[in-house]
């Protein structure tokens, strides 16, 4: 998932991650300071916020010539929209400028519309400079104190509404300190239209959602993107965007197997595995960043898995119905298999079993539902290893460690799926990458 | 709605005309409580959502006081089923 917003929307968006460590009251302290230190800035350099509708297209190019020339009396806060028709853009002004007038003077053929927006700020300007350094301490210190958190790696990534120069993408960061640092851009313009296109165009995001009005949506539909666009912008549409999302989950949960849902390319499936399979599990040494070791969550992973054994699948004339594909060595049957458990409704078995005995040497079960948490579990009759990681169940780093172990091996034998042999949980860290 | 591929979540501006309406949704009552200990000196928080959005006086703390309640409802009911890291 990507989260991200216009202005004030951002440190707001970051409520659907992990950055607040205690949740709406993390995000209560840091918009009440925004706020705050914003009101105060206000009252030392008054400024109005105008949308401008502009007929005609010419990249913005005539107004944000025209503002330079204004001895900083005037100032593109937002470049919000461009079409083939017209541009919106805001403007913040100094308190007591008739922008209007001056606008219409200026532009007289251009100027469709003036709108004085209900905003008492004059924000994306230096009017706004005295609570940049501030804010950013107030940040910073929450940050020391554990308050505010980096996302998790590979999870849900904020993107910044700011580029800080014209021709490059926004900024896209799990990283709590460049988080702040965009958070902290409280007088640097918003470019609202490049933030979308880099959703769209580099993260391939195909649905947005606005929290709390309508107004993104409309000027997202304006610009023509192919995405589903949602509002929710009263209880009862949160309500039903509450029973969507809970009956999509069902779906989900039906047609899990076959049906990952982050559209991964087998390429990007492969790359998955193979960080999986090379990631060393011995440097794991804290459980809350267990979701997110090799650099993937246990959600990609999952989708990885799912993706690459459909293309195993399909390019191999021996898989046998029922989701099963078996390889052999001279001593043992390697089986990977899609099944179903009445209690996490999809799993992926890896089966490694004595080809003279058929007696179980390992079996490697890794969830397929849509938790948070790996719910998974190993059992390695060679060496005694037994584990079980689930719900309501306290398992220690050693566990998960060895867990991960097994993980590698499901994922380092679908990789050599195509070789001679069969790897062990235990050459893996000898072993070559494919 | 019959899937989801890749979803961005966005926040508006400043300039959103939060409806008092959702002062009743539920769960509000406690991101209300939740915001309102970042303001010990007032103002209440519930009682600025529950005012008709022409009536409130217009100012970038109450702005960012308001913006702060929906999306903290709104995530607390859509992040679990979000599936999100």
């Amino acid at each position: 998932m990507t989260i991200s917003g216009h202005s004030v929307g951002l440190p707001a968006s970051l409520a659907f991650s992990n950055f607040y460590s205690d949740g709406v009251q993390g995000l209560g302290r840091v918009m009440v300071q925004r706020g705050s230190l914003l009101t105060e800035a206000q009252s030392r350099e008054p400024g109005e916020m105008y949308a401008v509708l502009w007929k005609g297209r010419d990249g913005f190019t005539s107004l944000r010539d025209w503002v330079k020339t204004t001895h900083q009396e005037i100032w593109v806060a937002c470049f919000n929209l461009e079409t083939d028709q017209e541009a919106q853009v805001v403007l913040t002004v100094r308190q007591g400028i008739d922008i209007e007038k001056v606008l219409k003077d200026r532009f007289t053929s251009n100027i469709k519309r003036v709108i004085k927006l209900p905003i008492a700020l004059g924000a994306h300007s230096p009017l706004v400079e005295s609570a940049v350094r501030k804010f950013e301490s107030f940040l910073n210190d929450m940050l020391l104190h554990g308050s505010l958190q980096s996302l998790n790696q590979g999870g849900t990534i904020f993107v910044s509404d700011h580029t800080h120069q014209e021709q490059i993408d926004p900024v896209a960061s799990y990283d709590a300190a460049v988080i702040i640092k965009e958070l902290t851009s409280l007088n640097e313009p918003v470019r609202f239209q490049r933030m979308i296109m880099y959703l769209v165009n580099n993260l391939g995001v195909t649905d947005i959602w606005e929290i709390g009005s309508d107004i993104l949506t409309k000027m997202i539909r304006e610009m023509g993107f192919n995405v589903n666009l949602r509002s929710i912008n009263k209880p009862l549409e949160l309500d039903n965007a509450v029973r969507d999302l809970a009956n999509l989950g069902m779906v989900n949960r039906e047609t899990r197997v076959g049906s990952p849902i982050l559209e991964l390319g087998v390429n990007e499936a492969r790359t998955i595995l193979e960080a999986v399979a090379n990631f060393d599990e011995t440097q794991i040494n804290d459980l809350s960043s267990f979701n997110g070791v090799g650099g993937y969550t246990h959600e990609q992973i999952r989708d990885a898995i799912l993706v690459y054994f459909s293309h195993l699948f399909d390019t191999h004339e021996n898989a046998e119905n029922g989701n099963k594909m078996v390889k052999n060595d001279t001593e043992r049957d390697l089986t990977l298999e899609f099944s179903f458990d009445p209690y996490v409704s999809g799993v992926f078995v890896t089966r490694l079993r004595s080809s003279s005995s058929n007696r179980l040497l390992i079996a490697n079960v890794m969830s397929l539902d849509e938790g948070e948490e790996w719910r998974s579990g190993v059992d390695d009759t060679r060496d005694g290893v037994r584990i079980s990681l689930e719900v309501d169940h306290v398992n220690t780093l050693e566990d998960f460690k060895h867990l991960f172990r097994y993980a590698r091996w499901t994922c380092a034998n679908m990789l050599t799926w195509d070789s001679d042999g069969i790897i062990l949980p235990e050459e893996l860290s000898n072993r070559e990458r494919r | 709605m019959s899937q989801i591929g890749r979803l961005a979540i966005l926040s508006p501006g400043q300039g959103t005309a939060i409806l008092p309406d959702w002062a009743d949704a539920s769960g509000m009552k406690d991101v209300c409580n939740n915001i309102q200990l970042a303001l010990p000196d007032g103002p209440d928080v519930q009682k600025l959502l529950m005012t008709p959005a022409e009536q409130r006086l217009v100012s970038a703390l109450n702005a960012h006081i308001l913006l702060s309640a929906v999306v903290g409802c709104t995530s607390n009911q859509l992040r679990p089923h979000l599936n999100q890291s």
